[in-house]
C-alpha cells in the first residue's frame, strides 16, 4: 500500500461515520406518516398514529403481490415477488426519513413527517 | 505486419480468460450472496478483474472488456435493461471512471483503486437508484453501503496487487 492509499482509506471511514452521524441526528417523531408509492405514484398515505393494531396491506405489482405490515411505530415489507428481496431484508423502518424499496417492483416504503410532505409536487388522496 | 497481429492476438485470448474468469467470480458471488451482511452487496470480484485489465492493458482496453462484461451478465443474470440492470450499470460506470483516472496516478496503488472502485459503485448505484425510484430518501442507504464497501473494495484491490506481482514476477521470470 501506498501513502494516497491509506488516505483513500481514512477518508472513506470519515465519510460512512459522517453518514452514520447524519442518520443518527435525525430523530423519532410521534407524528409520522406512512407513504406507499408504486409507479412514483402515491398508493397509500397512513397517519401511523392513529394505527391500533398491526394491519397488512397488499399491493399488486408486475409479478405478483407485495405484501406490507405496519403498526403505530413502522412499517415493512413481509414478503415480494422481487428476485433480490433487498426490500425485505430491509426490515421494519420507523424514523422519519427511513425507507424500504424495492426497486424491481417499485415500490417505494417511506416514513415521513408531515411538514415534510409539503415538498412532494403531487399528493394523491 | 505479422508481430503486431500476434500481440494483439495474444492480448485478445488473455482478456477472454479473463472475462470468463469474471463471468465466473460473478456467478459464484451471487450464490455467495446469502452470506453477505446486507442483501444484495456483492464482495465485487469482478472488480477486481477491472481492477487487473486495467492495470495491464489501460483505460481504452479495459473500457471495452467492461463493456462485454456487463453485457454478458445482464443477459446471464438481471435481464438487459431491468431496473436491476441499469443501478448496476450506474455503479459500474461511474467507478470506472474513477479508478482508470485512479489508475494513471503513481501515489496509489491497486488496493487504493479498489477502496474508490467501491465507494463509487455505491455512489453510482444510489445515483441511478434515486432517479428510478423518484425519492432522494435511498439515500439513507449510503452509509452502511461506504462502510461496507471499505473491507470488500480492500479486499478486492488487495487481491488484484497480489495477481498482478505474480503476474509480472512469472513474466520476468519466463
Amino acid at each position: 500500500m501506498r501513502k494516497a492509499d491509506y488516505l483513500v482509506l481514512v477518508a472513506l471511514v470519515l465519510i460512512a461515520a459522517l453518514g452514520y452521524g447524519l442518520l443518527a441526528l435525525r430523530g423519532n417523531s410521534s407524528n409520522k406518516i406512512l407513504i406507499i408509492k408504486h409507479d412514483n405514484a402515491i398508493v397509500e398515505r397512513i397517519a401511523l398514529k392513529g394505527v391500533q393494531a398491526e394491519t397488512k396491506l397488499s399491493i399488486p405489482v408486475k409479478d405478483g403481490t407485495i405484501k406490507i405490515r405496519y403498526d403505530k411505530n413502522g412499517a415493512w415489507v413481509e414478503s415480494s415477488p422481487c428476485p433480490d428481496k433487498i426490500c425485505v431484508h430491509q426490515g421494519k423502518i420507523t424514523k422519519p426519513g427511513e425507507t424500504a424499496a424495492c426497486v424491481p417492483e417499485k415500490v417505494l416504503l417511506a416514513i415521513e413527517e408531515p411538514a415534510k410532505e409539503a415538498e412532494h409536487d403531487a399528493i394523491i388522496k | 505486419m505479422p508481430s503486431s497481429n500476434k500481440l494483439a492476438l495474444r492480448e485478445l485470448t488473455q482478456m477472454g480468460i479473463l472475462l470468463a474468469g469474471a463471468i465466473a467470480l460473478r456467478l459464484i458471488e451471487n450464490t455467495l450472496s446469502y452470506l453477505m451482511p446486507l442483501p444484495g452487496a456483492h464482495l465485487g470480484l469482478a472488480n477486481c478483474i477491472t481492477i487487473i485489465v486495467l492495470y495491464l492493458y489501460g483505460p481504452k482496453k479495459a473500457f471495452l472488456f467492461l463493456t462485454a462484461r456487463i453485457i454478458l451478465v445482464g443477459l446471464l443474470f438481471t435481464g438487459l435493461l431491468t431496473p436491476g440492470f441499469l443501478i448496476g450499470l450506474g455503479g459500474a460506470l461511474l467507478s470506472f471512471l474513477v479508478m482508470a483516472l485512479g489508475s494513471g496516478l503513481t501515489v496509489l496503488s491497486p488496493v487504493g483503486i479498489g477502496l474508490l472502485g467501491a465507494f463509487f459503485h455505491n455512489v453510482g448505484q444510489i445515483t441511478v437508484a434515486i432517479v428510478l425510484m423518484h425519492t432522494t430518501a435511498l439515500l439513507s442507504y449510503l452509509p452502511v453501503l461506504i462502510l461496507l464497501g471499505i473491507p470488500t473494495g480492500f479486499f478486492t484491490g488487495f487481491l488484484a496487487k497480489l495477481f498482478l506481482d505474480r503476474l509480472r514476477s512469472y513474466w520476468e521470470n519466463k
